[in-house]
């Protein structure tokens, strides 16, 4: 079997083993959904950053890694998301945060009313508690069922939901100009 | 899902996000193999021997009961049997030497 045709758990044990192609596998299954968690938790522009420490992670830690205690994808997307909110703190607290979740390469000139839209949900989003627009992004941007949020998340699925209704309360308050 | 998720979903999508492309996907390949993976220590894969060995108990009860079963026979043989030998060898030692002392003393006495 090809190694593009092994699933993400057959890889893995191949990159515990030193395996470059394999981890070469998973990086390019991978990377484009740690690249948009990564955009959305911590904003575009540190998404590059956060994705090559989260897969420096992948590879170092490979060989610790135990197959049947939790999904691959389960364990990676948790490193890449306190990767993320680790990169968010240290941006908040030391003032840097500058409302980059929208693309600063969009041209605005063409889509003024929607660039203006995306800045202002982007902004809403970058106000939650930190919990709150992790869930939210987790379950609405990346598509993740509860459960497999609350994995990632490390937490009960009742607290998961508990947050995804604060955080749409939140959110609906502050897009009522979008008719949310 | 409510048509309020809906258009939170529609809105949360519409949002830009950072697109990797081959450059992006090398450079990260070739800075993170640089790095040297870390091995587990030896007391966590002996410990990850026993979570396995006693994992799942009912499913597989045979193998498992068995794989215990030699270990204790490997730790009682190679411990239990050859203490007991030493042991007593030490005590034949110790009458022998004992007798030897009361009859050279008594020896004398005679």
């Amino acid at each position: 079997m090809q190694l593009h045709e092994q699933d993400d758990e057959a890889l893995m044990k191949l990159v515990a083993g030193g395996h470059r192609l394999a981890f070469n596998c998973l990086l390019r299954r991978h990377l484009p959904r740690a690249c948009a968690i990564a955009s959305r938790v911590a904003g575009i522009s540190e998404a590059e950053d956060i994705a090559q420490e989260s897969f420096i992670k992948l590879w170092t830690h490979a060989p610790s890694w135990q197959p049947g205690k939790s999904k691959f994808t389960t364990w990676f997307y948790r490193i890449v998301m306190n990767t993320a909110i680790d990169r968010f703190r240290a941006r908040k607290s030391a003032g840097t945060l500058d409302w980059d979740f929208a693309d600063p390469e969009a041209d605005t000139s063409q889509h003024l009313v929607h660039a203006e839209e995306t800045r202002a949900i982007a902004r809403a989003i970058a106000k939650l508690p930190e919990k709150q627009r992790v869930a939210i992004l987790l379950c609405y941007r990346q598509e993740r069922t509860n459960p497999e949020a609350a994995a990632i998340m490390g937490i009960h699925i009742k607290s998961l939901e508990g947050l995804l209704a604060r955080a749409r309360k939140a959110l609906k308050e502050e897009l009522k100009d979008y008719e949310l | 899902m409510t048509p309020e998720d809906d258009k939170l979903q529609k809105l949360l999508r519409s949002l830009p996000v950072k697109m990797p492309d081959d450059a992006m996907a090398e450079r990260i390949f070739s800075r993170a193999v640089m790095q040297p993976q870390r091995r587990p220590s030896g007391g966590l894969m002996l410990t990850r021997l026993f979570a396995s060995l006693c994992s799942q108990w009912p499913e597989d009860m045979a193998v498992k009961a068995g794989a215990l079963a030699a270990v204790a026979i490997i730790t009682f043989s190679a411990g239990a049997y050859e203490a007991p030998a030493a042991q007593a060898e030490a005590d034949i030692n110790f009458v022998a030497l004992a007798m030897g002392n009361m009859g050279g003393g008594m020896g004398g006495a005679l």
